[in-house]
């Protein structure tokens, strides 16, 4: 059964909290002062207050981030780096790709950063890493790097779900460099009958 | 105080999911239940009073992670596009309620409140991002990365 099926069919074990009965006393007297001496101007007043912090705040806060000068972009690169080395589950790791990749949305990428994610690539990472991996290095299509290294892992790789999702990378970067490796994968008699099929879809398409 | 004894422990779950605060879940239960009998004029049929209260403390729930400046990840969300494919790797695995509900509640907020929404409360991809001041797109693939993340915690699980 899928994680999702499940959660949605066993939803209702997922209540078992329950409200301490000693409180339902302080909610009726709270009950009877709120409904009887509710003053909507001044809860409005509140919320208007309230809500105008919040923008002070976030707008103090944006700026503040915007105007963060190269040694603090640094700094959070390097806290980045260091949280993706010392990652020791592979959930740890997958947390450290997605902040990774959270914080280069709409930068430039990094060269650290970036040979990081082709060390995961070649090293015998597992699959979810690997193409939490591939995602991320596909915001960075013109990057040449980014692009040989894809084809490389395409080479390399054997754990289908990270093939199909080399084959589906490479199909998006349209890269003819990447004929032979797909040719390998079609001639593999190891190479599963979906990826293989996969693989000369591609091939027919970049042969066009 | 009917409605109240009702369905008190229910918006009581919902918001615990959310908040991850005992004392803190139940003021908001209080402040939702307060908020619903002043506006329970609005309620179009009593056959909607369980979804409307649930949506309510919802609301309340994801205010006060706001108020608390706990929704601090929203900003940084950026628009993400749907590149993030939801490749199942694990079907095969058998899982318990308990184990579930722990992994849910290690994963960070910016994943653990969108599994939750979606999963649990029974909110569409749409209404997690119109809630949360989202893109769509964004709230698809923070979804999956979470599903990921949940799932990879299971599986580690049955590792060790």
């Amino acid at each position: 059964m899928s994680l999702e099926k499940f959660i949605k069919e066993h939803k209702t074990a997922f209540d078992d909290q329950v409200m301490p009965d000693d409180i339902t006393l302080d909610f009726e007297a709270r009950l009877k002062k709120e409904l009887h001496h509710s003053n909507p101007l001044k809860r409005l007043r509140v919320i208007k207050y309230v809500s105008i912090a919040a923008s002070i705040m976030v707008f103090a806060t944006v700026g503040y981030l915007y105007n963060q000068n190269q040694k603090a972009q640094l700094e959070i690169r390097d806290n980045l780096m260091l949280a993706l080395d010392k990652s020791e589950t592979n959930s740890e790791r997958l947390v450290a790709i997605y902040d990774i990749e959270d914080e280069y949305q709409d930068k430039e990428e990094d060269e650290k950063i970036l040979n990081a994610f082709f060390k995961i690539l070649k090293e015998n990472s597992d699959a979810n890493s690997k193409i939490a991996v591939i995602d991320a290095l596909l915001k960075f299509p013109n990057n040449q790097n980014v692009r040989s290294n894809l084809i490389e892992a395409l080479g390399n790789e054997k754990e289908p779900l990270v093939q199909l999702k080399l084959i589906k990378s490479v199909a998006v970067l349209r890269e003819k460099r990447a004929t032979p490796n797909l040719q390998e994968i079609i001639e593999d008699n190891e190479s599963l009958p979906l990826v293989k099929g996969n693989a000369s879809a591609l091939l027919a398409m970049l042969n066009q | 105080m009917q409605v109240y004894l009702m369905y008190k422990d229910m918006l009581y779950n919902v918001s615990y999911r959310i908040i991850k605060n005992t004392q803190d879940a139940q003021d908001t239960v209080h402040d939702a239940f307060i908020k619903a009998f002043q506006n329970i004029s609005k309620l179009e049929s009593d056959l909607n009073l369980g979804p409307w209260l649930k949506r309510i403390v919802i609301n309340c729930s994801l205010d006060f992670l706001r108020q608390k400046k706990k929704l601090g990840w929203l900003q940084e969300s950026y628009e993400l596009p749907e590149t993030e494919e939801d490749i199942d790797t694990y079907e095969d695995i058998t899982f318990k309620v308990e184990e579930v509900k722990k992994a849910i509640n290690t994963l960070k907020d910016k994943y653990r409140i969108i599994i939750v929404l979606y999963l649990i409360e029974d909110y569409s991809h749409r209404e997690i991002a119109e809630q949360l001041g989202l893109k769509e797109s964004t709230v698809r693939n923070q979804y999956v990365r979470g599903k990921r993340l949940l799932k990879q915690q299971l599986q580690s699980k049955l590792i060790v």
